[in-house]
């Protein structure tokens, strides 16, 4: 009992003096230090995805995506543009950036692809990533992709994790739903 | 009923995708089986930051109502930073100071600034939902310093029982905080899990200190020799659980420096520690609290009035330790031996006699000690 007055006597009287002098150092951290330059490393934000878009269970020619890419830091996020071919078939390429992550920082980072503009109902994918290596929102082959404007959107387990991170409209060989 | 070890985990990381303006991110976080998909959820707005330096909003955390296995339950997850440029979860990490939480105990300014604003939503989410088991509370880093703080308000403000589970969380308030929380939450409800070579969890420095009270937590054993930032990593803390139930992430030998005959021998022990292993921390540690203990139990009436004034940590320390170099030798000694211990440890020459170990050197040693700790721990983290 007498060791927890002395903690609270030690504790409670350091919050009008923790910044006085070096001291404070035994319990506050400096923040230019803390502040510091990090190393910029490179992190995927989208790994590739490739399939074929279909409206009624028919290929969509010459159509339109737009894939919306934030992360850490760009919150608003950058949007590509792809256009399917004769057959209805997309291939969206990786995507990576060199990032200066500081050190708590857990890197978050989300691809959202739409067909003809950025409305709800033209979403075809969303996904979360939350590790910077590839295909680590989407981590078994994805096999016969294809994406049905008609389709209901669902939720799937793109990794191995209770949380699942991936809604889509899309369906493939070896999906996990949710 | 308790959440095992990888589904707890799953959740502190997954709730990092969740965030305010994202409605798409919380459906499909609350998809998780271990949720109700009927009920609405809340997702808590913290105010992050100081008022002194900057302030931003955020998302924080998830309040769910539990279902599957989990019917009756209520889960609250809190995630740690995702913030780049904007430092202002950096702010609440740095400004480290000691204030009284919401159930009157002394702990870290930032967190209880954060988790104060949002008690607010979790009150009001805990009267609305439907309780008949356990308040599950989940973060990783400074969302498990939220979820200790929130663990320990639900356990003092309801009847529900609380379990706790934190992935690499710093210390979030002084022994006083640790005692009161470890006897209001049991410590067999508190699973605070983290890699030994993780700096977050040995910051801020003492007088911080891990709950549960004497206790090691579920500490994980890395290959790595050195602090590292990597170790900190909520996907390095997955792949450690991965398979494994609480009984088999608990066995791990006692740690030595939980017992008080061990850090005697250490600190009698000619085998002159080093400063940059990450186990002299834990000794170092251990032997200040073994000492000082020593000390206060016989001079701390007569601390009451030279504690009044502008005193740092370092200085109250100082006139404790040096108050007890002239106490009777049985203390005495000890107070001998940890100076020299730490002078060792830090590259600082020995002194020969006790007469030159004076309230101004001890000041200093605790002082650079300190500092060195903070130094470790940021090197490690920065390097990545």
């Amino acid at each position: 009992m007498l060791f927890r007055w002395f903690f609270l006597l030690v504790g409670i009287s350091s919050i009008w003096n923790c910044s006085a002098d070096s001291g404070a150092a035994m319990v506050s951290v400096k923040e230019k230090e803390m502040f510091g330059k990090v190393k910029e490393e490179t992190y995927v934000i989208a790994s590739p995805l490739s399939g074929v878009l279909l409206r009624d269970g028919k290929p969509m020619p010459n159509a339109r995506l737009l894939r919306r890419l934030t992360w850490n830091g760009n919150e608003e996020g950058v949007v590509q543009e792809f256009r399917t071919d004769e057959e209805g078939r997309f291939e969206l390429p990786v995507h990576e950036e060199g990032l200066s992550l500081n050190f708590l920082t857990q890197f978050v980072a989300k691809s959202t692809v739409y067909v003809a503009s950025e409305a709800d109902e033209n979403m075809i994918w969303y996904s979360s990533k939350l590790t910077p290596e590839l295909n680590s929102e989407i981590e078994n082959p994805v096999v016969g992709l294809t994406c049905d404007m008609a389709d209901d959107e669902v939720i799937v387990h793109g990794r191995e994790s209770s949380v699942p991170n991936i809604m889509t409209r899309c369906r493939w060989s070896s999906m996990k739903k949710a | 009923m308790e959440v095992s070890p990888i589904l707890s985990a799953d959740l502190a990381e997954g709730v990092y995708s969740v965030n305010k303006n994202d409605p798409v991110a919380l459906k499909i976080f609350l998809s998780a089986s271990a949720f109700s998909q009927k009920v609405k959820p809340s997702v808590l707005t913290a105010s992050v930051g100081g008022r002194l330096l900057r302030a931003a909003k955020d998302g924080f955390g998830v309040c769910a109502q539990g279902g599957g296995d989990y019917q009756g339950h209520v889960f609250l997850v809190f995630r740690g930073t995702t913030e780049a440029n904007n430092k202002a979860d950096f702010v609440t990490d740095a400004r480290i100071g000691i204030t009284i939480s919401k159930t009157g105990l002394p702990v870290h300014i930032g967190f209880n600034h954060t988790f104060n604003s949002m008690l607010p939503d979790i009150r009001d989410f805990l009267a609305k939902a439907d309780i008949t088991g356990p308040v599950h509370c989940i973060g990783h880093s400074l969302g498990g310093a939220v979820a200790s703080l929130a663990a320990d308000w639900v356990s003092r403000n309801t009847s529900h029982p609380v379990r706790l589970y934190t992935f690499g969380a710093p210390r979030v308030g002084t022994d006083w905080f640790v005692n009161r929380t470890t006897v209001s939450i049991g410590r067999e409800n508190m699973y605070r899990v983290y890699h030994k070579t993780d700096p977050v969890p040995m910051v801020a420095m003492y007088p911080f200190m891990q709950a549960p009270y004497g206790s090691p937590g579920y500490f994980i054993h890395s290959s790595e020799l050195a602090l590292t930032g990597a170790a900190h990593k909520m996907g390095k803390y997955i792949a450690s659980l991965k398979s494994k139930s609480w009984e088999q992430v608990a066995d791990v030998p006692d740690q030595p420096y939980l017992f008080d005959s061990a850090v005697e021998d250490w600190l009698k022990s000619r085998n002159w520690a080093s400063a940059d292993s990450p186990v002299f921390w834990q000794w170092a540690e251990a032997a200040l609290r073994y000492v000082l203990k020593k000390v206060i139990v016989v001079v701390a009436y007569s601390l009451q009035t030279t504690f009044v004034g502008v005193l740092t940590v370092a200085d109250k320390l100082a006139i404790i330790l040096e108050k007890g170099l002239h106490l009777a030798e049985h203390i005495s000694l000890w107070v001998e031996l940890l100076i020299r211990k730490l002078l060792h440890a830090l590259g600082m020459k020995v002194e020969a006699s006790k007469e030159a170990i004076t309230r101004s050197l001890i000041r200093i040693v605790l002082v650079q000690l300190m500092e060195k700790a903070n130094r470790q721990a940021r090197n490690a983290l920065r390097n990545l």
